[in-house]
């Protein structure tokens, strides 16, 4: 089902939850992905694409149709990782704690991450990223979307998208080396 | 020096798994939260008897209030607050004597006011707001 056929469904009456499952069944999996690789921890993924899918569900009423389906759920579920990553730094910057240390024992802690040293260390550099510029790290290289629904989904220009990405690889690629 | 890209060899290979089932149990789970989560607010439905016994209290607390404020209370009227209010209703659950609500009523003076009509229809439209919240008090004890 194309994501016309799933608006058009959702248009017909009392057609709407049928074509919500729709949506559910063919993105939760690609948005989950998406949210963990930015959260890392499971349970914080889970979390935040239940809050992106119950926004989904409120939003659709009102979804215009301005952007692509895809494009627009994959926005919400940006957002709602962003909106839980700053809450995140917040709860970090309170406590005073070493931002790198605290990515690398999340990780380290975590019983559903089974990465090597190497793995373990690129995500925890990852993390340290200022939050758009992993964002569009992550958008680029796991997601390996174009620059052009990346800009849409953030809404930014391409070239600053293209500056943002470039500085990450250089930041990661430092960062090994000093090691 | 170090092989800077020795991280683009691991990169794409997810180091990340999710629980046995999760993926295949999301939709029933994420249907089941939307089901909670947008539940419209259930409405009211009073039984017969509880509306009976609710105007009947009602009645009789006005009735009686009336009665109470022409030969009990001092000159200057009394303004009733809900929390006096309140008393009331546990009058009626604890078969407080008439000495023992006046008592209460009296240890809830908030404010006098000089006699006359207009205060007195003053009084009464407060007594309206008050007789619904007895009602929303009945019913928040009942369910």
């Amino acid at each position: 089902m194309t994501d016309q056929d799933i608006i058009g469904l959702y248009k017909q009456k009392g057609q709407e939850e049928k074509a919500f499952t729709e949506l559910l069944r063919i993105y939760h999996e690609r948005l989950y992905w998406h949210i963990r690789r930015m959260v890392t921890s499971h349970d914080d993924a889970d979390d935040v694409l239940q809050n992106a899918f119950l926004k989904i569900w409120k939003a659709l009423p009102n979804f215009r149709g301005d952007s692509g389906l895809f494009t627009w759920i994959y926005r919400i579920a940006t957002n709602e990782a962003l909106s839980f990553l700053n809450q995140r730094k917040k709860r970090l910057a309170l406590r005073m704690d070493d931002p790198d240390q605290v990515a690398i024992d999340r990780l380290e802690g975590d019983e559903y991450f089974d990465g090597d040293a190497v793995q373990k260390k690129l995500y925890a550099i990852i993390e340290t990223l200022p939050t758009k510029q992993k964002m569009v790290f992550q958008m680029k290289y796991f997601d390996e979307m174009k620059y052009t629904e990346i800009a849409e989904i953030l809404d930014t220009s391409v070239g600053a998208l293209k500056a943002s990405y470039h500085h990450a690889t250089k930041k990661i690629e430092q960062a090994f080396i000093e090691d | 020096m170090k092989d800077s890209n020795i991280w683009q060899d691991r990169a794409k290979s997810n180091p990340f798994i999710v629980p046995q089932g999760y993926f295949e149990s999301f939709e029933e789970r994420m249907m089941a939260r939307i089901a909670v989560e947008t539940k419209p607010a259930t409405k009211r439905f009073l039984p017969m008897p509880m509306i009976r016994w609710i105007a009947g209290v009602a009645a009789v607390f006005i009735l009686g209030f009336i009665g109470v404020q022409q030969f009990y209370l001092k000159p200057h009227q009394v303004l009733m607050n809900q929390g006096a209010m309140y008393n009331v209703i546990a009058y009626y659950a604890q078969d407080l004597d008439d000495a023992s609500l006046t008592s209460m009523m009296a240890d809830n003076e908030i404010l006098t006011i000089e006699e006359s009509q207009d205060d007195a229809i003053d009084l009464m439209e407060w007594m309206d707001v008050d007789e619904m919240a007895i009602i929303d008090a009945m019913i928040n004890m009942a369910y």
